[in-house]
């Protein structure tokens, strides 16, 4: 575990989570943006092409090409930039795909540099989107020419494709041209749609282990989903002020204030997990150490974002759950992003294993 | 090599020699050895790693505050031995270095650093726990000193110390907050009686009540301001608040060590769940605790530091809770893990219960109106 009992010095001062200037500058920036272009009722979030027009606007401000190396396209900023970045679009929470398509350049800049993967990580810089579906658990398994519940599929031009365990633990591109859609399940999010793929696995081509791809690729779904708890929090925090019963504010309630005091540890306890898992270079890191930090650190911004706004909900009352409020809309943010690339449960049950095997 | 990595290098290095051999392999067997405790408090005093931030000369090395951070977080880690008298290093010492007279400081400061004057706070009253405010404690001042009554209660090791910090009412009339002040009190004073209430577990620190019937404590005894004791204790508690977590972060690790190594063996996965969220809680509560106080040298507000006590010493407990559950039966067995069982108890009581600090997490830090 981190800090692990005979730890000495380096074990026991992390690296430095503090934003950099560079962050600072880029949250504003991320704040003007939503507060223009992002209204905050649910009803309205996602209508009409907002997705399309923000992701334009953010492939402007160079966004997209933060993490992508420079000899790549991109700006070669550290992931925990780019993570700052994500969580403050978190708190609108951004409806479009801002955190897929980082999602998909972290597996392509773990992948061994070539043609294909240097061209696909262009590309995002570039402003093309690219989404990221985890294929092929089962060890031995080839790769398997579907997946499911893959983010904002209907504006990608590539897919990373990250296999499972056995032949295909490798990382895959293919072209949109090479894959059919059809929208998956229930539209929970309307800012981040899910599609079902199928392809021609011949189609795909591969790039070669991605290790700690997928790790990085988590910890920055965890940014988001802390900023999501966040903005969850400020909402119940406003209401609870306001809003007056038995002739005071129910926030002076210590019930309340004991619920919102927690959901306070938990975005905390999120957003520490997370800055540690891409502090420093989290690929320089044993790949194991990078995992186990990338699944905590999932695994509590789920919990976080999820507790957050369901305990918004029950203290803004029948309020909360009208299209006139921002919680729905947090609360499809919430339910979406807790579940892609695994869900608390699971990521728990992965970092315990393996520390009961060492 | 970074100058935290070196500077820890060299306190392990240093421990190392200290401690007689087989320690570190098994420090728990050394638990009770009082007369090392006392030793390794006053050659660290003198070595400058009991208070690694303050001057040399007094039990520092003048160390940055993330040195000083990290060698704490190495000491924890590596089960230093304990201090027999935690408060008076922890509490005391830093109370009369801010707030001391020159003679204060000159009669108590280093005696008490080294050991050798050993202190009892003496806070909490019958009607005045988490509302300390609410004190009754009186000392009247006279023409040669004050004269005190009133009891204190939940006073750790008064039985064995030789003075107390007490807070007393010295203004009856004035604002709750206005009217408390502090005195340095010796605890073989005619007219103290301290009781021993015996804990329901054996082999744990002993709580004590403490009688002040007319006792006299001469004026120069005030520490701080007339009146202005409530800033005396708040001050020194919230340095102390701060710095909890470290110790509940090693022992937690450790918990959960034992925890994975027992849950490994068997071919039950029940726990895999409960043990990475665990795992996470002590990871969290390491880089929570770095980033509150990088923020707070950055000149940040660092509202983080207002979790640390709370989810410290929640961590704690459900990690040794994990711990009994993994061991099973066998835990039953286990002297050491159910003493520390007990005594994690009292980690979210002492220095502020959990109750008060999410009440203070709500006001203070999200803001919530106060009731």
């Amino acid at each position: 575990m981190s800090g692990s009992p005979a730890g000495v010095g380096a074990e026991v001062l992390p690296p430095s989570v503090l934003p950099g200037d560079e962050e600072l500058a880029l949250r504003e920036v991320v704040r003007d943006l939503l507060g223009r272009e992002a209204p905050p009722m649910a009803a309205e979030f996602a209508a009409g092409d907002r997705r399309e027009r923000l992701w334009a606007t953010a492939a402007e401000l160079g966004w997209p090409a933060l993490a992508v190396p420079e000899e790549c396209d991109g700006l070669g900023l550290d992931f925990l930039t780019q993570a700052g970045l994500l969580e403050e679009a978190g708190k609108g929470p951004f409806p479009g795909p801002l955190t897929t398509a980082a999602a998909a350049a972290a597996v392509l800049v773990a992948a061994p540099p070539g043609d294909v993967r240097d061209g696909a990580l262009a590309a995002i810089a570039g402003g093309a989107v690219a989404s990221l579906a985890v294929v092929g658990d089962e060890a031995g398994e080839d790769l398997a020419g579907a997946a499911a519940a893959v983010p904002d599929a209907d504006l990608a031009r590539n897919f990373v494709l990250q296999g499972g365990s056995g032949l295909a633990a490798e990382a895959f591109v293919v072209a949109a041209e090479d894959v059919a859609l059809e929208p998956f399940g229930a539209r929970v999010d309307a800012g981040r749609p899910l599609f079902a793929l199928r392809f021609d696995p011949a189609a795909a081509v591969a790039l070669g282990p991605a290790p700690g791809g997928l790790a990085v690729a988590r910890a920055l779904l965890a940014a988001e989903l802390v900023g999501v708890a966040e903005r969850s929090l400020e909402v119940a925090i406003e209401h609870v002020g306001d809003r007056r019963q038995f002739g005071r504010p129910i926030g002076s309630f210590q019930a309340v204030k004991h619920l919102l005091a927690d959901v306070y540890v938990a975005v905390e306890r999120a957003r520490s997990l997370t800055r540690g898992a891409l502090a420093g270079d989290p690929f320089g890191r044993p790949a194991a150490e990078l995992d186990r930090d990338a699944a905590m650190a999932k695994a509590a911004a789920s919990e976080a974002a999820q507790a957050a706004v369901r305990t918004a909900i029950q203290l803004t009352g029948a309020l909360g759950t009208t299209a006139e409020h921002p919680l729905p809309w947090l609360l499809g943010r919430a339910r979406v992003g807790a579940q892609q690339l695994g869900g608390a449960p699971a990521l728990y049950a992965q970092v315990g294993r393996e520390a009961g095997r060492r | 090599m970074s100058s935290i990595e070196r500077v820890c290098a060299e306190y392990a290095g240093w421990l190392r020699d200290f401690l007689p051999s087989g320690y570190l392999e098994d420090p728990s067997r050394f638990r009770f050895d009082e007369e090392l405790r006392r030793r390794y408090q006053r050659e660290a005093c003198a070595e400058g790693w009991l208070v690694p931030q303050w001057p040399r000369g007094l039990g520092g090395r003048d160390l940055g505050p993330l040195e000083a951070v990290a060698v704490r977080v190495q000491a924890a880690t590596l089960q230093a031995p304990k201090l027999l008298n935690i408060q008076s290093v922890g509490v005391v010492a830093p109370s009369l270095r801010t707030f001391g007279t020159a003679e204060q400081r000159e009669r108590y400061l280093l005696p008490t650093l080294r050991g050798d004057l050993t202190w009892a706070l003496g806070m909490s009253e019958p009607a005045a726990g988490s509302d300390l405010a609410a004190l009754r404690t009186r000392a009247v001042a006279g023409e040669d000193g004050f004269r005190v009554d009133g009891q204190k209660v939940w006073t750790t090791q008064a039985h064995t110390s030789d003075l107390m910090l007490l807070l007393c009412r010295t203004d009856p009339d004035a604002e709750r907050h206005r009217g408390i002040s502090c005195l340095l009190v010796d605890l073989d004073s005619p007219g103290i009686t301290v009781r021993v209430i015996d804990t329901g577990w054996p082999d744990t620190d002993e709580f004590c009540e403490v009688f002040l019937d007319d006792v006299a404590v001469p004026a120069e005894r005030l520490l701080g301001d007339l009146n202005g004791g409530w800033r005396v204790a708040m001050e020194s508690l919230n340095h102390e608040r701060d710095m909890i977590w470290i110790e509940n972060y090693a022992a937690a690790g450790r918990a959960l060590g034992h925890a994975a190594t027992a849950i490994g063996a068997g071919d039950d996965h029940s726990l895999d769940v409960e043990l990475g969220r665990r795992m996470a809680d002590v990871a969290a509560l390491r880089l929570t605790g770095m980033r509150a106080l990088e923020s707070r040298l950055a000149g940040g507000a660092a509202p983080e530091f207002n979790i640390l006590k709370l989810f410290g010493s929640e961590t704690l407990q459900r990690s040794i809770a994990l711990g009994l559950d993994a061991a099973g039966e066998r835990g039953l067995d286990d002297s050491e893990l159910l003493l520390e069982d007990f005594e994690a108890l009292g980690a979210t009581l002492y220095g502020g219960t959990s109750e008060i600090q999410r009440n203070i997490i709500a006001e203070r830090v999200l803001g919530l109106p106060r009731d």
